[in-house]
This record gives C-alpha cells, structure tokens and sequence, in this order.
C-alpha cells in the first residue's frame, strides 16, 4: 500500500514542476508589464493630463534617486531609521511573544488585562507620539519605543491566540504518555502556536517603519521621515515620491526575508501561505 | 453481568469496577455510561461494540485517566489507579500526529517525554516503523502521508513505549474498506508478537468478533453492558476470510440481533 501522495511524486514531479515554472514566469512578466505600464502612464500624464507640480514625474522621481544614492546624509538617514525600526522590532515583538506565552499560561491575569490592552492598542500612535518625545526625547529612543507599541501588540495577540488554539488533542496525546506541563508547553503549545507567532512577527513588519516615520515626521535631524518631511513640506513631489519608493523597496526587502524565514520554520506545512498579508 | 475468564481472575491486567459517569450539559443531566464492570485478563484482545454514542469512547477516556468516573474505579494489577499512567496507552480515532514532526519524531515522542536519549529513541523508532512497513518515510511529516499511514504512525507510537494495556478508540474507522483489513491483519501480527492487552472499541460487529477473543455489547444511552461473548475462533485468524466461516456468522447473528434492536431503540441522534 503506497501513499497517494508519494505516488504523485514520483509519476508527476516533472511535468509539475514546469507547469509550476511557466505559472511563475507568467507572473514575474506581469509583474514587470504592470510597472512599466504605470511608469509610461505616468510619464506621459504628467504635464499632458495634470500639473507635474502635484504628480512628478518618473524621470524626475529617478533623478532625485540617483542623486540620493550618492549622497552621504541619504545613506545616514537610512541607516537611522533602520537602526529605529530594527530596535522597535526586536523590543515590541520580543516583549510580545514573551507576554503572550505568559498570558497563555496565566488565565486570570490574561483576563484582568485584555479589555484594557485591546483599548490600548485603539490608540492612535500620532497622538501618543508627543507624549513619547517629552519622555524619551527627540533622537532614537522616542522611535523606537513609537515603533514597539506598535509592534508589541500584534505579536502579543499572535501568540496568546496561536498558543490557545493548539489542538487539545495533540495537548491529550502527550499527557497520556506521561508529559508534565512543562513538557506539554514545550513540545505541543509552542511549536504548535509557532505559525500564528510567525504570521505576527510578518504582520507587524511594516508598522515598525509606520512607527518610526510618524515619530521622525514629529520630530527629528535625520531618517528617511525626516528626508520625507523636508521634500514634502518643501513642494518637491518628485522627492516625495522617492522616498516613498525607497520605503517600499525597504518593505519589500524586508518582507520577502520573513517570507523565507515563514518557509523555513514551517516546512512542514501542506501548502505555503502568500505574500498577501490581511490588512 | 461481569464474566470471568476461565475462573483466572486474579490474572486480570485491568478491571472496571461499577463505572458510571454523568455529565452536565446546559440544564440537562446525561448518563453516559452506567454500572461498567469488566474484568479483561493479561494479553487479552477485547472488543466493544454498540450503537453509536453509547458512552464507548466515555470508558476508554476514564480507563485511560483523562476523565475521572463520576463513580467506580479502575484497577490495574488490582491496584486503583486515578489519572494518566505510562502503563496504560491510547490510540486514537483519529491519528492526532503532530504536523511539525517527522514520522518518527512522532512515533519517538514518547520515548523523548521519558528522557530516552535520542539515538536510542530512534532505533527503537525505526524499529517500529519497519515493522508496520514505513520504512523510507522517516523523514515524512502527517501532511505527506496517507491516512492509513498515519494511523500505524499513531498505533506504534503508543506500542514503543509497551504500555500493558493499549486502548484503541475505532481506530480503522476513518479508512477505505481495504487499508482497514490489511491494518486489521497488522494489529493481530504485532498483538500475538508483544503480548500487549488491548481493548478495542468499533462500531463495527464484523471487525470486533473478527478481533477480539471477547466481544462486549453495549446498550444505547446510558452505555451497558448487555452481554459478552467469547469468540471461539481460532488464532491466528484470517482476516481477510474468515467471515465466511459458520463460527463466525453464527455469533455474527446472535449479537446482530440484540444490537440492531439497540441501535433501532436509539432516541434521536445523541451528542458524544
């Protein structure tokens, strides 16, 4: 008796893969005719069907690219929100993968904080960010801390609902065999809550950047928001844009690494998720 | 009610002694089983059959020490034994792998919750897994085997520990007729090799006289024993033929006729 699926492999693995191949490469091509069809359009909009004044231009937002690429004070700027995010990153969804195994394991306390938690988190960070800046002052610290309120609630919820919903079953399997809680929490509740941490950890990535920008926006001497703020305030729309291109090209850096990252921690998964993230 | 092997009972592994359970559901009061006694004696294969939610799943949940009886007791070696213990197992209807472990870090698990080191967990893994005829899907997680896979996955998971008494929940109840008879032959192989005691559970008159060396009838809701049969066929049996036999259907009619009535008693359809 063989599986079904080991069958599959062996007589369909081939003719699978290119089909697969080809679906790949139909969608790669349509991704790069989608960006040159917007560029054209907006090449040729510009000027023709609106004010450049308000919409820029393509070669005019890769000019100001170029010309940032090679100027130092870009580079440090990048480096500074980099470093913000990074530290906002690690604090917020450290301390909310802690918090969540602890709230897992102590109901009553999970209980007591939830409503209050849940109407923390409804807080708009804009309004916080004074707050934070006559705390923590106007450099890094005050980013940082913007960016892991941000981020600390989502890996929170994450993983105190991913190590709630793990499969009694599986909790009943090990305690027929002799495992004490520590072992259960071990060997069941974490790896059988690791995807929903993960798909937190992925989710939350870009609001570390949303963090960091409102609180460089507010105030700041460099970062990419900063940069942003002065193109923007100052009518260069081009330059807006660049740098708005600039954070999507970070983001997507970003997000394909976690992909990675998804694809390896969960290897075992039947199928992988997308690169579409539910927001 | 209760009957006694040969006049052996002090050879008896595991008794259930006066078994009932009571649950309260929402303003409602369900007795799922009541006045369970069965004495099962060392090695023996038993099998319980009846209607659906007859409270079978109820006792093997108390047996194993997940869920304590509302009264009774359970005796192993004529001890009385409360919660789960290492020498009682418990395989599952549904196999319940874990998805992120490879086949035989699934079927080592319990040998790891022990403190067993990992080589010889293994071996011992491997062992096992050979003998089911796995060999080769060692590295394989759940999602990439198939049902019947699995389900030998999750019975030599609970032999490589050897607890003495093994429970089994329909445990060939989700499978195509024919993976179930070939699993059905593998059980009865692994069983005559170990010498482990199983109790059986299945909804299934064919498959439980075809097993057991006593098949148990139980009553719809709450769950009785009605009456217990020894099944006079001799081992090693063949179960891939042996239903045509005259042994064979003759008790097939008897307990037939006493379950169907059972089975048509039933009051609607009852939760778990």
């Amino acid at each position: 008796m063989k599986s079904d699926a080991a069958e599959k492999e062996i007589y369909d693995s081939q003719a699978e893969r290119r089909s697969k191949q080809r679906y790949r490469w139909r969608v790669t091509i349509g991704q790069v005719a989608l960006i040159v069809l917007v560029l054209a359009a907006w090449q040729f909009g510009s000027g023709r069907l609106f004010d450049p004044f308000f919409v820029g231009n393509p070669a005019g937002v890769a000019k100001i690219l170029i010309d940032d690429l090679g100027d130092p004070r870009f580079w440090n700027d990048l480096r500074v929100t980099g470093t913000e995010m990074t530290l906002g990153y690690l604090l917020g969804g450290l301390s909310g993968i802690a918090l969540g195994v602890l709230f897992a394991r102590w109901r009553l306390a999970a209980d007591i904080f939830d409503p209050f938690f849940a109407g923390l988190n409804s807080l708009p960070r804009i309004a916080l960010a004074p707050l934070l800046v006559i705390w923590f002052g106007i450099d890094i610290a005050s980013k940082v801390v913007l960016a892991a309120t941000l981020v600390f609630f989502l890996t929170f919820f994450t993983t105190l609902s991913g190590i709630r919903s793990v499969d009694p079953a599986l909790v009943d399997v090990a305690r027929v065999v002799g495992a004490n809680e520590q072992q259960i929490f071990r060997y069941v509740m974490l790896p059988g809550a690791a995807a929903w941490v993960i798909n937190g950890l992925k989710m939350s990535l870009p609001y570390a950047l949303i963090g960091v920008i409102v609180g460089e926006f507010l105030v700041a001497s460099s970062g990419l928001g900063y940069r942003l703020n002065f193109y923007s305030t100052s009518y260069n729309t081009n330059g807006t844009f660049a740098m708005l291109l600039v954070m999507m090209a970070l983001m997507m850096g970003l997000n394909a690494l976690m992909v990675l990252l998804e694809r390896y921690a969960l290897r075992w998964r039947a199928e992988m998720t997308t690169t579409i993230q539910p927001y | 009610m209760t009957w006694i092997c040969c006049g052996s009972q002090s050879l008896s592994v595991l008794s259930l002694k006066n078994i009932s359970k009571r649950f309260f559901a929402r303003e409602r009061v369900i007795n799922a089983v009541q006045r369970i006694s069965l004495d099962v004696a060392s090695g023996e294969f038993v099998t319980m059959v009846g209607p659906s939610g007859c409270g079978k799943s109820t006792i093997l949940n108390i047996v194993s020490g997940l869920m304590r009886p509302t009264k009774g007791t359970v005796e192993l070696d004529g001890r009385p034994v409360h919660g789960v213990t290492r020498e009682v197992g418990y395989v599952t209807q549904q196999p319940n792998l874990m998805p992120w472990r490879t086949l035989i870090d699934n079927v080592s698990f319990p040998l790891q919750i022990a403190g067993v080191a990992k080589s010889e967990r293994n071996d011992r893994a491997a062992e096992l897994i050979a003998m089911v005829g796995l060999a080769g899907f060692e590295k394989s997680y759940p999602h990439e085997l198939s049902g019947g896979m699995r389900q030998r996955a999750n019975i030599v998971r609970t032999l490589i520990y050897a607890p003495k008494v093994m429970l089994m929940d329909e445990p060939f109840g989700p499978l195509d007729a024919q993976t179930r008879v070939v699993l059905q032959d593998q059980l009865l192989e692994i069983w005559s090799r170990t010498g482990v005691t199983i109790v059986f559970i299945t909804h299934d008159l064919h498959e439980a006289i075809g097993l057991g060396d006593r098949v148990v009838l139980m009553s719809a809701r709450p769950g009785r024993i009605i009456r217990v049969d020894k099944v006079v066929m001799s081992r090693p049996r063949d179960v891939f033929r042996m239903h045509d036999s005259g042994e064979f259907r003759a008790l097939y009619d008897t307990i037939w006729e006493e379950l169907e009535c059972q089975v048509r008693n039933q009051k609607g359809d009852a939760p778990p």
